[in-house]
């Protein structure tokens, strides 16, 4: 029981941060896109089907509030998450530092331009306007920067926050605890 | 038999496959409304809180940003404050030059202007203090002139760098003077406890009226002839004394100069 209290509560701040207090930051710092840097984490640093699961339920809340049609953040977050494992599993195998940060720019890039080709697709669908498609390249590459910087000091936080407090993480450069 | 991680992977694909199939069949929209319903409430409250929070940080940041402006506009009323104060006293130092200029070219007077830097200390005499002396030229006797050319008084005492100027209004000044009328009455003019002036010592038989101009006579060693001192006010003519008296009212606010021209000497025409 308590261990299904923790994951809700786990899912549902992550829910509330991306929802209600992420796009109410001023400036570009709407751009952080704390739950998938979040379930990289947990897929790297805990289990990767603890993750697919969280992701899972987290996409289904995300779609009824998202302007996409149904499935395109299930989809892309689900993909994302394949491919991060299968690098992790035969490129970067330790839990460095370095690794999570590597696959945090990686999953950020893969997520976005899963959204990217959707919006496309969608734009297109229903304008046929090149015009409006090139802003909108010019405006997702710029927000996508924006998500980088965002994602990447939002993965170093958690990563000195869990490496103070707990022993998944040995060493900042190198890991050498088992799996 | 399949491995474990590709059933895992199996199993996650027909559930993706599932959910969109029982959302395009309006299955999960019972869930759907229920899970928004539940959660909006609290997601607009969360949104709420982080605006405020965010309009306020920038309210902060603008106040912060006024504050300073405000400083900076302070410091630069003082500095234009300052500016605009050196610019009148340089506007009163040049009318008074101006003015002076004509009545000392029309007159060929070698001339020294000084700044009053004070007034007497001890309160025993009307006089003012100048920020001129010897190194100046200035010597004990010349004549100190105010705006427009009129006579306020002479040195008493000289420094190398200041003197001493005894105001023509005090008990101890005396001037050698003369009316501007038709017979070129003279006498003495006289202090009067340093509220006014008097000119004394005017024959009985002399007729001298009110408004008539009293001007030096030029009969002292420093002190060139027709120097204005003022206007005749009242004649006070009594029998029993030997002379008559007139008080005279100068132009002058003695008691407001700043700016004094001491006559050196009269450049001499060859």
């Amino acid at each position: 029981m308590i261990k299904f209290i923790k994951h809700f509560l786990l899912l549902f701040s992550l829910l509330i941060a991306q929802i209600a207090v992420v796009p109410a930051l001023p400036g570009n710092f709407k751009n952080l896109n704390v739950i998938l840097i979040s379930l990289v984490f947990i897929c790297i640093v805990y289990r990767f089907y603890l993750g697919v699961s969280y992701a899972l339920i987290l996409g289904f809340v995300l779609e009824l509030y998202s302007a996409l049609p149904f499935g395109a953040m299930i989809l892309s977050l689900m993909l994302t998450l394949y491919v991060i494992y299968k690098i992790f599993q035969h490129l970067l195998t330790n839990k460095s530092f370095y690794t999570l940060a590597g696959l945090s720019i990686l999953a950020t890039v893969i997520y976005n331009g899963f959204i990217y080709v959707y919006l496309v697709a969608l734009y297109f669908n229903q304008t046929k306007d090149l015009q409006l498609i090139k802003q909108l390249s010019v405006l997702s590459g710029v927000n996508i920067l924006w998500q980088l910087l965002f994602n990447i000091i939002f993965v170093t936080i958690l990563f000195i926050f869990f490496h103070v407090s707990s022993t998944r993480f040995k060493a900042v450069f190198v890991d050498t605890v088992k799996r | 038999m399949l491995k474990k991680s590709s059933k895992l992977i199996l199993i996650t694909v027909v559930t993706i496959l599932l959910l969109f199939f029982l959302h395009y069949i309006r299955v999960l929209s019972p869930l759907e409304n229920l899970i928004v319903s539940t959660t909006k409430p609290i997601f607009h409250g969360v949104y709420k809180t982080s605006n405020w929070i965010g309009e306020n940080y920038l309210d902060y940041q603008s106040r912060q940003r006024l504050l300073q402006e405000n400083k900076q506009l302070k410091d630069d009323l003082v500095t234009l404050l300052r500016e605009k104060s050196q610019y009148l006293v340089e506007k009163e130092e040049n009318e008074f030059l101006r003015s002076q200029l004509k009545v000392l070219q029309d007159n060929n007077y070698e001339y020294e202007i000084a700044r009053v830097i004070g007034k007497n200390v001890d309160n025993t005499q009307n006089s003012l203090v100048i920020d001129k002396g010897t190194k100046n030229n200035i010597l004990v006797g010349q004549p100190v002139l105010a705006e427009q050319g009129i006579l306020v008084g002479k040195i008493i005492k000289v420094t190398k760098n200041s003197a001493m100027v005894l105001l023509i209004n005090d008990d101890l000044s005396k001037v050698a003077a003369k009316i501007q009328n038709d017979a070129k009455t003279i006498g003495i003019v006289e202090g009067e406890y340093g509220l006014g002036i008097k000119m004394r010592l005017i024959p009985k038989i002399e007729l001298v009226k009110e408004t008539d101009i009293v001007v030096t006579s030029g009969l002292e060693k420093y002190v060139p002839p027709n120097l204005i001192i003022g206007q005749i006010d009242n004649v006070v003519d009594q029998p029993e004394a030997l002379f008559q008296e007139a008080s005279i009212n100068s132009i002058v606010d003695l008691s407001k100069v700043t700016l004094v021209n001491v006559i050196i000497e009269k450049i001499e025409n060859d």
